[in-house]
């Protein structure tokens, strides 16, 4: 277990410097250059983007480039081009805001998700699953956008509440219910509308899994001892339907990152993902890289807790 | 005295999209108490759709009953309500399964297992029920059973896991145990200390035994009274001495002939012309006939009759009923 653990953790140091190392050079291979986002503009005079190279280095061969950024990066002084405010600091800020919106999406995902699939899959055929199997194809196949400010639109007239953005401005003298109503309101939708896509694609997973094990043997071996309905779905068949998704379960990490670019630029929300979207158009290296490298570390460590997690629930795996 | 269980003209069909398949077409066979009776056939003939019918496993749809009747202990047990038939799975009629290696629940421990299907049946207290357990592995040979009973069925060997199914089925002192080619999956030596082990466990604990199986020399072994499955109907039944000694029926006739230690040195073993046909496509007549040698034209046209050969031995081929009679008479 130890010696698995150990080996785990020096095998995803070396994908995470591969990835460092293949990120930067695509990022760096890739035509343009942060000096020539905008070569119209009178104020770049070739002087100016020659100094503009030197200061950020970009006049060096590629693999000092390389080490200098890590070197910023591990020791936390990476400043973004475009502002020269400290890297880190300003994804953390962008991160914060993510956090409440990947919060209660996933747990509406996966809260809704099950109880649909495995309903779905025990009375498959019947009403229940054909309609959930309707809507499930309805979700996954009408764009999100569309979607979106259709819900926008009847929410903001229905119900005469505001949705853009992450708060009311001006409200700071109301009420704390108030202010948390709002709150709760602007959260609400984008994370809504962020979990429809995946209780679509994740119930649909869960069902045929679920179904998967109910034609399984030991399944049949648990009715013929007489046990009653729910212990021979809910105990036999669904503990072992389960186990696939514990894998999900570690690989939802990256989801903290990449977050949602459509779902927030809809709703103007400023998190992680238009963050990193800006930075791209901008040519914001800095970001566009650290963005990638923690998405890297947050896939790894995913996969990482996936693995332990299996060892944990399968009895099959001991190593 | 009345059988303990008595399948009657049972008919169980399979809907599909265009064709109905007719895996069992009207079969009837009674077990008494403390007698062992083995359902032999070729694969498909309908013998596990025969005993998953009693435990009321089938899957509806598609599997439909079409017809028939079965009684335990008197009692009308085929359209029993869902809670009805789980006081009887495993406390009255317990089955062991043809795939030992699936058969077991990866994610729990022999030990919960078998637990589980004695506490599922009988409120007793989680240390006895324990011990119960030890009990039961001692029981079918399984050695060190404290320790067996922590590990995961991957842990153990084919063998081994068969011998706790079969634990498993005799938790609750069924009265009859339906076992499904328990051996088939498993390699020759294993084949016959199970063989040995249902033997042993029949005798000493008095118990009914349904045994199901396609290979002769096993039945030769173990069994009081015999029915020949062919195609979703019985063929022929008796007795296990008199139908070995002398078979009525051209099928049962082909089985035997089969067998290795009937063939005479340095011939080729005799094997039965033909296939068995798909239970969606069944010939009209006698289902036999396309690889009987000794068809006529009768066969081709008419649902055999069983015709009595006294002793309670019955064979559906009149053809050969009436050679005998002309012969003898
Ligand atoms: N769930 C099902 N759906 C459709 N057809 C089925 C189903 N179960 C069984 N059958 C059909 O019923 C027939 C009899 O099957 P059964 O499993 O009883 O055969 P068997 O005698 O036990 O054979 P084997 O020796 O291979 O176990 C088969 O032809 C099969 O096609
Ligand atoms: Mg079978």
């Amino acid at each position: 277990m130890l010696s698995f653990i150990g080996r785990s953790i020096v095998q995803k140091m070396i994908t995470l410097f591969f990835v460092s190392v293949i990120s930067f050079l695509i990022i760096h291979l890739a035509p343009g250059e942060p000096s020539q986002v905008d070569p119209l503009n009178p104020k770049f005079t070739p002087e100016i983007v020659e100094r503009f190279r030197k200061e950020f280095h970009l006049d060096k061969p590629l693999y000092v480039q390389y080490l200098f950024f890590y070197r910023g990066l591990l020791s936390g002084r990476t400043v973004s081009w475009k502002d020269n405010q400290p890297v880190l600091a300003k994804m953390w800020e962008r991160f914060l805001n993510s956090l409440p919106l990947f919060i209660v999406g996933t747990i509406i995902t996966w809260t809704l998700s099950f109880p649909i699939g495995i309903r779905s899959a025990i009375f498959r055929g019947g009403i229940f699953d054909r309609s959930a199997t309707f809507f499930s194809y309805f979700l996954i196949s009408i764009p999100g956008f569309f979607f979106a400010y259709i819900l926008i639109i009847f929410v903001v007239t229905r119900f005469q509440v505001p949705v853009i953005g992450m708060q009311t401005f001006g409200l700071s003298d109301a009420s704390t219910v108030r202010i948390l109503m709002d709150r709760v309101w602007h959260l609400l939708l984008p994370s809504m509308l962020g979990a429809t896509g995946g209780i679509a694609i994740l119930s649909r997973y869960v069902r045929s899994q679920m179904l998967e094990v109910e034609g399984q043997d030991y399944v049949r071996t648990a009715k013929a001892k007489g046990l009653s309905w729910e212990q021979v779905h809910y105990k036999h068949a669904l503990r072992n339907a389960l186990l696939p998704f514990v894998t999900m379960f570690g690989l939802i990490l990256p989801g903290l990152i990449g977050g949602s670019v459509i779902i927030e630029s809809i709703f103007s929300w400023p998190g992680m993902g238009r963050m990193a979207y800006e930075a791209i158009l901008a040519r914001d290296y800095p970001i566009i890289l650290t963005v990638n490298f923690i998405s890297a570390v947050l896939v790894l460590l995913g996969t990482f807790i996936s693995d332990v997690l299996y060892l944990v629930v399968d009895p099959r795996i001991r190593l | 005295m009345s059988p303990l269980l008595s399948v009657q003209n049972l008919k169980v069909y399979f809907r599909g999209d265009e064709t109905v398949a007719r895996a069992i077409d009207g079969v009837s066979y009674e077990v008494h108490a403390g007698e062992t009776v083995c359902l032999v056939g070729e694969s498909g003939c309908g013998k596990t759709v025969s005993a998953l019918t009693i435990l009321g496993l089938i899957p509806r749809p598609p599997g439909e009953i079409a017809g028939g009747k079965i009684f335990f202990k008197g009692r009308s047990i085929l359209g029993l309500k869902e809670e009805e038939f789980q006081q009887i799975r495993g406390k009255r009629i317990a089955m062991v399964f043809q795939e030992p290696m699936t058969s077991l629940n990866p994610v729990f421990t022999v030990g919960d297992q078998i637990k589980e299907a004695i506490m599922v049946h009988e409120a007793i207290a989680d240390r006895q029920a324990h011990s119960r357990c030890v009990g039961l592995l001692k029981d079918v040979g399984i050695p060190s059973p404290e320790e067996r009973l922590r590990d995961y069925p991957h842990q153990l060997s084919g063998g081994q896991r068969q011998r706790v199914m079969i634990a498993m089925a005799l938790a609750c002192n069924p009265n009859i145990v339906i076992a499904d080619e328990p051996t088939t999956a498993l390699d020759v030596t294993i084949q016959k200390q199970i063989l040995n082990l249902f033997k042993e466990l029949q005798k000493a604990r008095d118990m009914s035994l349904l045994y199901i199986t396609h290979d002769l020399n096993v039945v030769r072994e173990i069994a009081d009274c015999i029915y020949v499955m062919y195609a979703g109907i019985i063929v022929e039944q008796g007795k296990m001495e008199d139908l070995f000694e002398h078979a009525r029926h051209p099928y049962t006739m082909g089985l035997l002939a089969s067998l290795p230690h009937r063939a005479k040195r340095g011939r080729i073993l005799y094997s039965i012309p033909g296939t068995v046909p798909d239970p969606a496509y069944k010939p009209g007549g006698c289902p036999f006939h396309p690889r009987c040698e000794h068809a006529a034209g009768i066969c081709k046209k008419e649902f055999p009759e069983m015709c009595d050969y006294g002793d309670g031995h019955l064979s559906r081929c009149p053809v050969l009923y009436e050679r005998t009679n002309t012969v003898t008479f």
